[in-house]
């Protein structure tokens, strides 16, 4: 909804200032579609360029190759929301993917019941991560930086040397990644189902409300007596899970798992994140958002490679593209923070 | 005679010995609007964050509707059907109107997940009620200061104030439209059989809304009476009536010195949304008192002088030469200083020595080519520190370690080590034991026959009295006053600092 | 007495860096000699040791700069690039350090022109350093370099010393009085205590803030003039594992990582642990991947312990509750 207001305060300049409060909450408002506009002119732009690019067999290489980082993006809006970081979504993705692998190679009898061997391994990085973030008051950076080694070093003696060979799992695995339902991808429909839920849940669980309050205004929120250390554990929890169905979706398409795998995945899942409209600076943006800025990373890197273009420019644009994104979300944000520092310079009055 | 649905009996609190409160006691009966004021520190704030049970009392009894309560929690008074609304919105910017009504508080559908639809319509239902247009869907962030209080005060209602419902100077930022709107629902609220308990200092406001009033002042309850027994006069002197002989001796006199050149001069001063059309001027050797209740905007103009935010309108002239106001290294340059009223946030860094802080300033001026002379610190620093008596085991502990009226002191020399012209003093006794202060006045009188301008903002009237050649009231962002040292009296400051401010046209 | 336990952690440092050395002379019994100890130390921390220095005003200042390593990549990409057209070594260095002060002041910018999270936004200029490095160097890289380009990496300084330790000694030698004896270093400790009050008080906060950033640069820039002696090796995807070993080497020297408290020589001694750890994970042929393991977690338990004595001194006492702090994301 959005609604033009002008400011009722009669001192001068007020009506000035509202017309930019409202153009403000605008952007605010409808970053989701400015992002989904982006897209669709860059879909425009590479299929007028690239030789290959307007065909299904493209469209399908994109989105499989960008279903599995959609997920991941998804994880890391929720963290991302609370004005916290993950880095360690590659690790976890390596360590999930191999040892839960590993599990359903050795138990090929169990079925698929066993998916959620990957999925708890991920949870329970994600409760690593919450405790030392939400309780240990770690700032998240670091904490996922030494959590990003760690889980990869386990990773790495887990496996022993050794790598899990996509023929020796069980046949449900390899189909979850080749089968298709009503002619769409499972790897697809996971996605989506995967951003439908997360979305759904961010907006109607109580959680996931409070998930935003805190991004938003830790202050505030302590004052309602939402109870941050426990909300922030709970995002951790929620995408370590997400990234566990991330790492089986990886190993289910890859011909070979490795501990090594899914190096520098939490670089491009924050680009996604960022490029998608969810701000760093907590409180805002959704995984609509995220999962189109996913969409749209796994767009350029493909026109990108149809054209022949080097290494360098997709390393470039995906570097520039975080830079501007952030640029232009603080340039948004700046009536936001002039709220805040107002509402916390009268708090103090009095 | 009906019950009280308040009652306070004997309410006593302090804070590390300081007394903010003591044996207050009041009723508030059912239906009926109840003012409560004082001035700044009289505590009224205090008594709120008890009733609310965001601190406990020490001692005395609180009855609702006759009955002893004792609340721990804000959440615990909630449930009594007790709810206050605050000066200071705590609200998410980044979501809508009603998500701010309902945080925490949301309904729930039979599935116990959030109910938008029903969170919607009754932020709908809610604003309606408070006969104010705001669009439940609309971003906080894009609301005027105005609109944001209307949304305390919904989700006060959300949150069920049937009984005891406490404003807390809620006109501050609304127009004089929105100021009959709130008026409107809190008369309704009254007829119901609220009692509603209205802290405002706009005494010309309140005479139409209100059927009782209760002052206090320096913690103390003083009267309480029908609205219809007083005047504003009268609720002035209520308010200040004390004498002046018992709490300050009587100064030297402003004839001890004699006033050199205009140092500094503000015309048409204006920051958009905070203060406007500010005007003065001070001379070497003066002493001007910045007089108002909080809130009015004098920490905001001071802070304008000095560059923190550049103004929106009007000049800042100095020795007769206009600046283009840019940050406050520019501002320290021309010899303008600037003691904050945060002090242990902005005028100090806590974790720092007394060395490392008083010499601040001057650190570049002390070192040789950029290379620091920890010994020409600390002998600066101790020259200082005998000057004006700081009390500190050593000179290279951290200034956490000191009392309130010390590290004062350590920010007063941080600025003469600089050597001012001239010196804004924000709230420079704020905090600090009798005996300190005592010095402190000394010093900043010492400080002005030395020839520097003293801009002094204060809210102690009996200090501000006692200080200054001139005052300066300022009420709403407005200047309503200027008083000379002869002329002003806690009355007469009084009743400029309470009135209401002239309207201005929309640009 | 009272000046040894205001050094605990220093002290601390020492003792588990000897611990270290023991625990690798076991491992192999050649290691005490003072050749080997000198060429291991130089392997295994020289190059992070330069950068480190750099990082951590960044941190005392209450920022952070994750693309030091990417510019690290950029200058071995430059330096070698430079060898390969012949340009005279003292003259390339100095072009590759200035790059490296423009890549590093062009950080500061963007953070202080607005106000953004400095995490953010290096996390993007790390890709686009990268992809410079690429763009300059191709994917191979380069592999043949001057004579006197690998001086600095690789020789020694009268048959004993190596180089790169000497440049690391005297890099710290100038930071150490830089931070301590300067203005320059007293403001960054006061920006990073309270930067408000800094601002109010006159001090030239963007300044300074721009100016850490552009010195973490050169110390990037400076480290790609050992790293490409050392290695033999100049290609965009140069250290990236790098990050981990300075951020912890910053952490657990004592930096506070919300700014505004550590000294140089803590790093310093943080430095020569986590060298002599790497040294004894090598000789006990630890997999790359496990010794990232055990640095990582030293840096999470480096953290850990103040905040648990912090959580624990609150328990203690239950009347006087510490007031919480903001939940720690990434402060705007």
């Amino acid at each position: 909804m959005i609604r033009r207001r002008a400011s009722a305060v009669d001192l001068p300049g007020a009506e000035r200032a509202g017309r930019a409060m409202a153009r403000t909450t605008f952007l605010l408002e409808n970053r989701v579609l400015g992002v989904l506009a982006f897209l669709v002119l860059l879909a425009i732009f590479f299929s007028l360029v690239a030789a290959n690019f307007a065909a299904v067999a493209n469209a399908n290489t994109i989105a499989l190759n960008g279903s599995i980082l959609v997920v991941v993006a998804c994880a890391e809006a929720i963290v991302v929301i609370t004005r916290n970081y993950d880095l360690s979504v590659g690790s976890v993705v390596a360590l999930a993917s191999y040892v839960g692998l590993d599990l359903v190679r050795l138990h090929p009898g169990a079925g698929p019941i066993l998916v959620l061997a990957p999925i708890a391994i991920g949870g329970l990085c994600g409760v690593v991560n919450g405790l030392l973030v939400a309780y240990g008051r770690i700032p998240s950076v670091i904490a996922t930086l030494g959590t990003l080694s760690i889980f990869r070093g386990l990773a790495y003696l887990y496996a022993n040397g050794q790598q899990i060979n996509g023929k020796d799992l069980p046949d449900w695995v390899a189909g979850t990644a080749s089968s298709h339902v009503f002619g769409l991808s499972t790897l697809v429909l996971t996605a989506v189902a995967v951003v439908a839920l997360v979305g759904l849940g961010l907006r109607y669980l109580r959680v996931g409300r409070q998930i935003y309050a805190i991004g938003s205004n830790p202050a505030a929120a302590a004052f309602y007596g939402l109870k941050a250390p426990r909300v922030v554990f709970q995002a951790y929890v929620m995408c370590g899970l997400l990234t566990g169905l991330a790492a089986f979706l990886f190993g289910a398409r890859a011909g070979y798992i490795v501990p090594y795998l899914a190096q520098g995945l939490e670089l491009t899942a924050l680009a996604a994140v960022v490029i998608g409209g969810v701000s760093v600076l907590g409180g805002s943006g959704n995984v609509a958002g995220a999962a189109i800025g996913a969409v749209t990373l796994a767009t350029i890197d493909n026109g990108l490679v149809l054209l022949g273009a080097s290494d360098f420019t997709r390393q470039f644009i995906q570097g520039a593209a975080i830079v501007i994104a952030v640029v232009v979300d603080s340039v948004i944000q700046r009536r936001v923070r002039d709220l805040l520092k107002l509402m916390r310079r009268r708090g103090r009055v009095g | 005679m009906t019950v009280a649905r308040l009652s306070l009996v004997g309410i006593s609190k302090s804070f590390g010995g300081i007394e903010a409160v003591r044996d207050v006691a009041f009723d508030v009966a059912p239906g009926t609007i109840h003012a409560l004021v004082g001035e700044n520190g009289a505590g009224k704030s205090t008594l709120v964050k008890i009733i609310t049970g965001l601190q406990p009392a020490d001692a005395g009894e609180i009855r609702l509707d006759g009955v002893p309560v004792r609340f721990r929690t804000p959440m615990e008074a909630r449930a009594a059907g007790i709810v206050a609304v605050y000066q200071d919105p705590k609200l998410f910017p980044h979501l809508d109107v009603a998500e701010n009504i309902f945080m925490g508080i949301h309904p729930l559908s039979r599935l116990g997940v959030v109910d938008r639809r029903q969170m919607y319509q009754r932020a709908r239902d809610l604003l309606r009620a408070l006969d104010v247009e705001l669009d439940p869907y609309a971003l906080v962030a894009g609301l005027s200061l105005g609109e944001v209080q209307f949304v305390e005060f919904a989700r006060a209602m959300a949150e069920g104030a049937e009984r005891l419902l406490i404003l807390d100077e809620p006109t501050a930022a609304l127009t004089p439209d929105e100021t009959d709107r709130l008026f409107r629902v809190v008369r309704r609220l009254r007829d119901r059989g609220t009692a509603v308990i209205f802290i405002s200092h706009r005494l010309e406001e309140l005479s139409g809304l209100v059927d009782f009033v209760t002052v206090l002042r320096d913690g103390r309850h003083i009267a309480t009476a029908p609205a219809a027994t007083l005047d504003r006069a009268g609720v002035v002197r209520l308010m200040v009536g004390r004498s002046l002989d018992q709490l300050y001796p009587e100064s030297p006199g402003g004839a001890r010195r004699a006033l050199g050149a205009e140092l500094l001069r503000v015309e048409g001063l204006g920051q958009e949304g905070v203060f406007d059309d500010i005007s003065f001027n001070l001379r070497a050797g003066e002493i001007v008192g910045l007089a108002g209740l909080v809130g009015a905007g004098r920490s905001e103009i001071a802070q304008t002088i000095f560059g923190v935010t550049p103004p929106t309108a009007g000049r800042v002239i100095v020795d007769g030469r206009a600046v283009a106001v840019r940050d406050p290294r520019q501002m320290l340059g021309l010899g303008i200083a600037y003691l904050p009223e945060d002090r242990d946030g902005e005028g100090l860094i806590t974790t720092l020595s007394i060395v490392k802080n008083l010499v601040l300033p001057i650190v570049g001026r002390l070192a040789w080519r950029g290379i620091l002379r920890p010994g020409r610190e600390q002998a600066e620093t101790r020259r200082f520190a005998d000057r004006l008596q700081i009390k500190a085991a050593s000179l290279e502990q951290a200034v956490s370690a000191l009392s309130g009226g010390n590290r004062q002191k350590v920010v007063l020399g941080k600025w003469l080590a600089m050597g001012p012209r001239v010196l804004i003093l924000d709230e420079p006794t704020h905090g600090i034991d009798v005996g300190t202060k005592a010095q402190v006045h000394q010093i900043i009188e010492r400080l002005a026959a030395d020839g520097i301008a003293i801009l002094m903002i204060s809210s102690d009237l009996p200090e501000v009295l006692r200080m200054s050649d001139r005052i300066l009231v300022i009420a709403d962002g407005q200047l309503t006053g200027e008083f000379g040292r002869d002329e002003a009296t806690q009355e007469v400051v009084m009743t400029a600092a309470t009135q209401r401010r002239r309207n201005r046209p929309a640009a | 007495m009272r000046a040894l336990s205001a050094y605990r952690w220093e002290l601390l440092l020492v003792v588990l860096t000897v611990a270290a050395a023991a625990w690798a002379t076991v491992l192999s019994p050649y290691y005490l000699g003072f050749d080997q100890i000198t060429y291991s130390l130089q392997q295994s921390m020289a190059v992070p040791a330069v950068i480190a220095a750099g990082l951590m005003i960044i941190v005392v200042i209450g920022e952070i700069d994750i693309s030091l390593p990417a510019i690290l990549a950029l200058g071995n990409i430059l330096f070698a690039h430079f060898s390969q057209i012949g340009v005279p070594v003292w003259l390339a260095g100095l072009a590759v350090v200035a790059v490296g002060v423009g890549a590093g002041a062009l950080n500061g910018a963007l953070v202080v022109a607005f106000g953004l999270p400095s995490l953010a936004v290096t996390l993007g200029m790390m890709g686009a350093y990268r992809a410079f490095a690429l763009l300059i160097g191709g994917q191979e890289g380069y592999a043949a370099f001057d004579e006197s380009y690998i001086w600095l990496g690789s020789a020694l300084i009268g048959d004993v010393m190596p180089a790169s330790l000497v440049l690391v000694a005297i890099v710290f030698a100038v930071f150490t009085f830089v931070m301590h004896g300067t203005v320059y270093g007293r403001l960054c400790y006061v920006i990073g205590n309270n930067a408000r009050a800094a601002r109010l008080s006159g001090v030239r906060v963007p300044l300074i803030k721009v100016a850490a950033f552009a010195i973490g640069g050169a110390t990037a820039s400076l480290a790609s003039l050992v790293y490409v002696g050392q290695y033999q090796s100049a290609r965009a995807d140069n250290a990236s594992d790098i990050l981990l070993f300075i951020v912890s080497a910053v952490v657990l020297g004592g930096v506070d990582i919300f700014g505004g408290r550590g000294n140089v020589v803590g790093v310093l001694l943080a430095l020569l642990l986590l060298g002599t750890l790497k040294n004894g994970m090598g000789l006990a042929n630890f997999p790359g991947p496990v010794q990232t393991l055990v640095v990582g977690t030293l840096l999470v338990v480096a953290v850990l312990i103040p905040r648990l004595a912090e959580l624990n001194r609150a328990r203690l006492s239950p009347r006087r509750r510490p007031p919480a702090p903001e939940p720690r994301g990434q402060p705007p």
